[in-house]
């Protein structure tokens, strides 16, 4: 009875402490980032407008739930002043043209085979797997002390033509 | 009984009446508003269960992954709590020595053998095949996540990848970036100080971890009136890790070491009848076994294995549809020459017995994984080590003379010296080979064909091909059909024969012994209609064969390790994970299985008998929610049906339990660096038992095992 009421006593200090001194802190699921992180990219990067004229069009390929996150946003968001359209992917031959590529990272398909489709030329190729900026995506996530950053290949996103802003440079972790 | 159902629909029905206060729908849209600096500062929270479930989905097998956030939000400290919320493991927990025997899927008996943990993908068994596995050295305050793949992995892993495997994936130095210190405090004198350290500099990450844990409990009074033998005496862990990355190779070098010194908790019985201690009850019946309280100013007895891994390890991409991985390790495990038990068989003349053992383990591996293209994936790879094993117990130089202590006993042994070590080599070289196939056929189906050889220069070359095909009719819904096989590899105690640290008993050595084996037939059902709900069930038959029973010989009481029994085990595991809103999740398991063993009985008709001392139902239920900025709180609910016992235990079914475990840790405060958690275990104080091991029949070994009642910690993290 007496560690009962030990217990008690301790399980209120423990409830009371963080209202005297919890900072707030802001958390999100990390699909919710992504698309979010995502939709920013758009307002720092500048996309040929010979790919849609009327609208920006951001693929996926493999088996993620982002598209629920990315959606949500298409809906209520445009990219500059062109309608965000979603696209789903489920194999090397579908995918098509498309402003922004995101491979998700339980896909299985060789990022070679991607970056070397003649249709994605021009395309922001975004991936979440370890190394995959290295091996030629123009952006990848990570996570670092359970904050979503991400890395940025430089030549790949010159080679795809693509006009990056320097602030989103001076945030991202350039790996060449 | 009442108790335990009224608790159950409390569980049930408190998510369903939360649902209503909570809607977390507009979460993506609102982070669309926030800049990227801001985005990037942002905590990741891992998604629900059912979120992290999802990844899951298309592997080739039934896993689960803990995560690091759940292992923080539940109070898990070491390994076996982690566990004891998962589906389809059984658990005996001895309070002492191994210090828990836990069984995939119904698949009672070989003591923690028909299972495979391993830290970083490297096996962590110990090497001699003794029964110890995970206990308080293995701190979880380093570990990112824990893999749970039930069924066979011999395929890829070799043996004793049997019934099930226990992956624990540790933090990198940029996981843990910085200094991580915590203290914990809790009753039975229970305290543990815990630290990691991690940085990453360029191309380099480094990181050590440690940690340190002592109890004086539980303490069992109705065994024996001053129990003492289920401490913790500084049991320790110690890791570090350098790795190095470039855009083509991952390369680390590592280190840890794990030494848990603890009593040798109920296994076996206490002699309390010699000693004019009342009984310890329950169908034991006190004349035989080893002391459990204190004498002559030390412990009564102390079992302290030990585990050091070296390692060093790297994967070369050679381009993104190559890359070659390569592993090194030297491992050592044993059993302390610290170690003893006093021991009496009548009540007058005790003996402390002295007993150690140590084996090494050295050996590599190599595997290349090729993506031909989106659709063929191969991987091929061999393995070679070779085992130092020492033959038994070390032999001990009794000291004979006999001291009279407390006026009472004639103690013997009390100054005793080992033996030189006696030992044998073992090699065992093993090669894989695993296709993958992704076609479109039936809208979307993988298929997975491997097999594993392994040529072992003691116990023969077993086979273990496994086979799964994953196929999504449809977007949420995944359906899987697996088939594996894999073997147990016989110790070297079990061929050898029992060799106590006095000598060899009355048993023969078989040198014929051959793995015990498993097939496994599985077919897993996977429903993910929303991104916050995941349901999955499973259908599962294990065919055991070639089991190792110690057998009575028809001549000279003898006895022998054979392949004399065979069993199978049927049996369906469901579980729900959801997430109602960003802060409030849950999960929830049911484990329905059955199981018969057959044991040839030489020239009278073979046994046939319901696998014991696990549970045909039992079921978790859990939720966690989410006060924001403030804490945490998850409440769990662990719920185990009624045991079948051996025939030869006298005690009969032990009866189910319901316990619920709560924890509640607060969020980071004083600038993010201090949190503070409390974890309360078997809340309600609930008496249980589980079923004792072995005989178990009230002699030598305890018919049942009393179980702690409430048990708390609290604890303070620091971070810099």
């Amino acid at each position: 009875m007496v560690f009962r009421k030990k217990i008690i006593i301790i399980l209120l200090l423990t409830l009371l402490t963080p209202i005297v001194y919890a900072q707030p802190q802001t958390e999100a699921e990390e699909l919710n980032l992504k698309a979010a992180f995502i939709y920013n990219f758009t307002r720092f990067i500048e996309w040929d407008d010979d790919i849609f004229p009327n609208e920006f069009v951001i693929g996926i390929i493999g088996n993620s739930n982002i598209d629920e996150p990315l959606e949500e946003i298409a809906q209520s968001h445009k990219a500059g002043n062109k309608k965000i359209k979603i696209k789903r992917f489920y194999s090397l031959d579908e995918i098509e043209k498309c402003n922004i590529l995101f491979i998700s990272k339980n896909v299985k398909i060789s990022l070679d085979d991607v970056l070397l489709k003649p249709d994605l030329k021009k395309t922001l190729i975004i991936g979440e797997k370890e190394s995959y900026a290295q091996l030629g995506a123009g952006i990848n996530f990570v996570i670092i002390d359970k904050k979503l950053k991400f890395e940025v290949n430089k030549k790949s996103l010159n080679e795809a033509g693509l006009k990056v802003s320097s602030q989103l440079l001076k945030l991202a972790i350039i790996v060449n | 009984m009442k108790t335990t159902i009224g608790l159950f629909l409390f569980y049930c029905l408190v998510p369903f009446h939360l649902l209503a206060q909570e809607d977390s729908s507009e979460n993506a849209k609102s982070l669309v508003d926030y800049s990227i600096e801001e985005l990037m500062n942002v905590k990741v929270v891992s998604a629900s269960a059912a979120v992290s479930g999802h990844r899951l989905i298309e592997a080739p097998s039934t896993m689960l992954i803990i995560t690091a956030e759940q292992i923080e939000e539940r109070g898990y400290e070491e390994l076996g709590d982690a566990l004891r919320d998962v589906p389809g493991i059984d658990f005996i927990h001895l309070n002492g020595y191994a210090p828990t025997l836990i069984y995939f899927r119904g698949m009672y008996g070989a003591e923690n053998l028909r299972a495979l943990l391993m830290i970083d993908g490297i096996p962590e068994n110990n090497i001699a095949g003794t029964s110890d596995m995970g206990g308080p050295a293995y701190s979880l305050h380093n570990v990112e996540r824990i893999e749970v793949i039930w069924g066979p992995s011999s395929a890829l892993y070799g043996a004793n990848a049997f019934g099930g495997l226990i992956n624990i994936i540790t933090k990198k130095g940029d996981q843990i970036n910085g200094l991580k210190v915590q203290k914990g405090q809790g009753n039975f004198n229970t305290s543990f100080e815990k630290a990691a350290f991690g940085s990453k500099k360029g191309k380099f990450d480094v990181s050590f971890s440690g940690s340190l844990f002592r109890t004086d409990g539980p303490i069992f009074t109705e065994r024996t009136p001053n129990y003492s033998n289920s401490y913790v005496d500084n049991a320790y862990s110690f890791s570090t890790a350098v790795g190095y990355a470039s855009s083509r190779c991952k390369a680390e070098i590592g280190y840890r070491v794990f030494d848990t010194p603890m009593g040798w908790g109920q296994i076996l019985n206490s002699p309390t009848q010699f000693l004019g201690l009342p009984s310890p009850g329950n169908g034991n019946v006190g004349t035989v076994g080893i002391l459990a309280e204190n004498f002559r100013g030390e412990k009564a007895g102390r079992y302290e294995p030990f585990s050091r891994t070296g390692y060093m390890q790297n994967t070369y991409l050679v381009n993104s549809k190559w890359s070659v991985f390569s592993l090194v390790e030297y491992r050592e495990t044993g059993i302390s020459e610290r170690s003893y038990t006093y021991i009496t068989v009548d009540g007058k003349n005790m003996y402390r017995l002295p007993t150690a053992r140590y084996c090494n383990r050295w050996g590599g591996k190599v595997s290349a994984t090729y993506a031909l293209n989106e659709m063929h994936k191969i991987s091929l790879g061999a393995e070679f080590y070779q085992d130092n094993l020492e033959q038994g117990s070390r032999g001990v130089q009794l000291d004979t003379n006999k001291y009279i202590v407390n006026g009472q006993f004639n103690v013997t042994g009390i100054y005793s010296t080992f033996l030189p070590r006696h030992y044998l080599i073992w090699n065992n070289f093993g090669s894989f080979l695993q296709y993958e196939l992704h076609t479109k056929w039936l809208k979307e189906t993988y298929f997975t064909v491997g097999t594993r050889f392994d040529i072992n220069s003691v116990y023969g070359n077993p086979l273990s091909p496994r086979i799964a095909i994953v196929n999504k009719p449809a977007e949420k819904i995944t359906i899987k059909l697996l088939y594996g096989a894999a073997y147990r590899a016989p110790t070297i105690t079990e061929i050898e024969q029992f060799r106590s640290s006095l000598g060899t008993l009355n048993s023969l050595a078989n040198s014929d012994l051959k793995p015990e084996k498993v097939r496994t037939y599985e077919i897993n059902f996977s429903y993910n209609p929303i991104r916050q709900l995941l349901f999955q069930v499973t259908g599962f038959r294990n065919e055991l064969s070639d089991i190792i029973i110690l057998t009575s010989l028809q001549v000279g009481n003898l006895t022998q390790n054979q392949n004399v029994g065979n069993a199978y085990v049927n049996g369906v595991e469901a579980k729900l994970d959801f997430s109602i809103s960003k802060k409030l999740t849950g999960f929830m398991n049911f484990t329905y299985q059955h199981g018969k063993q057959t044991a040839k009985q030489f020239e009278r008709s073979d046994t046939t008998f319901n696998i014991p001392n696990i549970a045909d139902v039992k079921g978790n239920i859990g939720l966690t929610y989410r006060v924001d900025d403030l804490f945490n709180i998850s409440l769990i609910g662990n719920w185990v049906g009624q045991r079948s016992v051996l025939g030869s235990n006298p005690y009969g079914p032990v009866d189910g339990y319901f316990i619920t475990n709560c924890a509640i840790t607060t969020r980071k405060f004083l600038q993010n660096h201090v949190y503070a958690s409390l974890t309360v275990k078997n809340l309600f104080d609930v008496k249980y038992l589980d079923p004792g091991a072995r005989a178990a029949d009230g002699l030598l070994y305890s018919t049942v095992l009393e179980q702690p009642g409430i048990m708390g910690i609290f604890k303070i993290g620091v971070s810099f």
